[in-house]
């Protein structure tokens, strides 16, 4: 096999040693390869033209009957066929494929649905009753519910004391007067007969606690504004907090 | 001596039912021979090259109807076996990613495991300094030296500018001449 002249130049520019070796086939093919070659390849391409002429015609007895269970055995296959191509590949990761070195606690999974569910589903809260009719007595049943100490305190404050319970003495007195109420009737019914002045004065003397109790009692959690709306509008609390306001005037 | 007939001719005579097979079978015998030993050179095994080959062939049947004559048919086959010989490497490639082998290693080792392979005979080492080429610069490399194909069609074939193929031809047959002559 000799090389044409021009490619050899070429070729000996670039390197005089590739010039010089002999251009031999070092490859073998079997014999009589190229006869059959032809033959080989259409019958290949016989064989598949004719079964696509078959399908142009006709469908197969019971083809639409079969069909969707052949799609869902297809879709089955596709699943084994990684396997098969996974134990193709590598039989040593075909062997350890369903092997999990991750472990969880014991019973995990038997408590875990309970969890969740007890996670989602949250107790419901216990609503107060507040009068609408004086916003005053908002603030006092909130007083109520912060704690008995904050309601002795007030009792205590209207009893003319100078200065807020601050003492232990003062304190303990504060539980034994608590104590004398027996339900929540009985405590809306005492703060009732509190001058306004005086719930006024407690609450600006005690913390924002009392404030934050109150809030969330006076809030309908149905008419709270979506997180979108504080996207939207960054005076969205601003507004919402003079509703609220507004609403307990009226 | 065979004498085949044109291209054009074979092409109007495919688009004939009547004689589209026999065409076929022309182009064919007209081709295989230079097409089989491109894709041998490319994937080293008998089976492989005859697998793609025939592979390729059938390409060339379901596409040959839409086969545009302002390219030509040489060109075009030349093409196609190209691909289907990268696409070939490709798919072991991806296999023996997976078995930490190389396709080079594989090529080279399938070199060695010819029963006629003896590594103090220059063509040998020639080969074994082709295997060791990047892939691109190994197919500009054999259409050049072997099928001694001019770049302008070798540009058409590879779809690359001929002062890109020139480049690769004189990087490969530099490295080729380094690897006889430090082996």
């Amino acid at each position: 096999m000799g090389i044409s002249t021009d490619i050899y130049d070429e070729l000996n520019n670039i390197s005089s040693v590739l010039a010089a070796i002999d251009k031999k086939n070092i490859f073998s093919v079997p014999e009589g390869y190229f006869e059959i070659l032809s033959i080989d390849v259409l019958k290949q391409i016989n064989t598949g033209s004719s079964e696509i002429e078959k399908s142009k015609l006709s469908v197969p007895a019971g083809y639409f009957e079969n069909l969707s269970s052949s799609v869902l055995n297809q879709i089955k296959s596709l699943n084994e066929g990684a396997s098969h191509e996974l134990r193709a590949l590598s039989p040593m990761l075909y062997s350890i494929q369903n092997e999990n070195v991750f472990e969880v606690p014991s019973g995990y999974f038997k408590s875990l649905q309970e969890d969740i569910l007890n996670k989602i589903i949250t107790k419901p809260a216990k609503i107060v009753e507040i009068k609408k009719r004086d916003s005053i007595w908002k603030y006092a049943a909130a007083a109520v519910v912060t704690g008995f100490i904050g309601l002795s305190a007030l009792i205590n404050y209207n009893s003319s004391q100078p200065t807020p319970a601050s003492t232990d003495n003062e304190i303990t007195s504060s539980f034994k007067i608590a104590a004398e109420f027996k339900n929540e009737h009985q405590i809306n019914a005492a703060i009732a007969m509190l001058p306004d002045e005086d719930i006024i004065s407690y609450l600006s003397a005690t913390g924002n606690d009392i404030d934050n109790e109150v809030l969330s009692t006076a809030i309908n959690v149905n008419e709270l504004p979506s997180t979108n709306d504080y996207l939207i509008d960054e005076k969205t609390l601003d507004i919402y907090l003079n509703q609220i306001e507004q609403n307990s005037k009226n | 001596m065979v004498v085949h007939k044109d291209d054009k001719e074979l092409l109007y005579l495919f688009k004939n039912a009547d004689s589209k097979e026999s065409a076929f079978t022309a182009i064919l015998k007209k081709y295989q021979e230079k097409l089989y030993w491109h894709i041998r050179r490319l994937v080293i095994d008998h089976d492989d090259a005859d697998d793609v080959l025939q592979n390729m062939f059938i390409k060339v049947w379901k596409g040959l109807e839409n086969f545009r004559e302002d390219s030509q048919l040489y060109t075009w086959l030349y093409r196609i076996a190209t691909n289907e010989s990268l696409t070939f490497l490709e798919q072991r490639k991806k296999r023996n990613l997976v078995s930490l082998d190389t396709v080079e290693n594989g090529l080279v080792n399938k070199l060695k495991a010819d029963s006629n392979f003896d590594a103090n005979r220059l063509e040998w080492k020639l080969q074994l300094g082709i295997q060791q080429l990047p892939e691109k610069q190994r197919i500009v490399f054999n259409l050049r030296y072997y099928d001694e194909m001019p770049y302008e069609e070798m540009s058409r074939v590879l779809e690359t500018s001929e002062g890109a193929l020139k480049a690769s031809y004189h990087h490969a047959a530099k490295k080729i001449e380094e690897f006889i002559l430090n082996s």
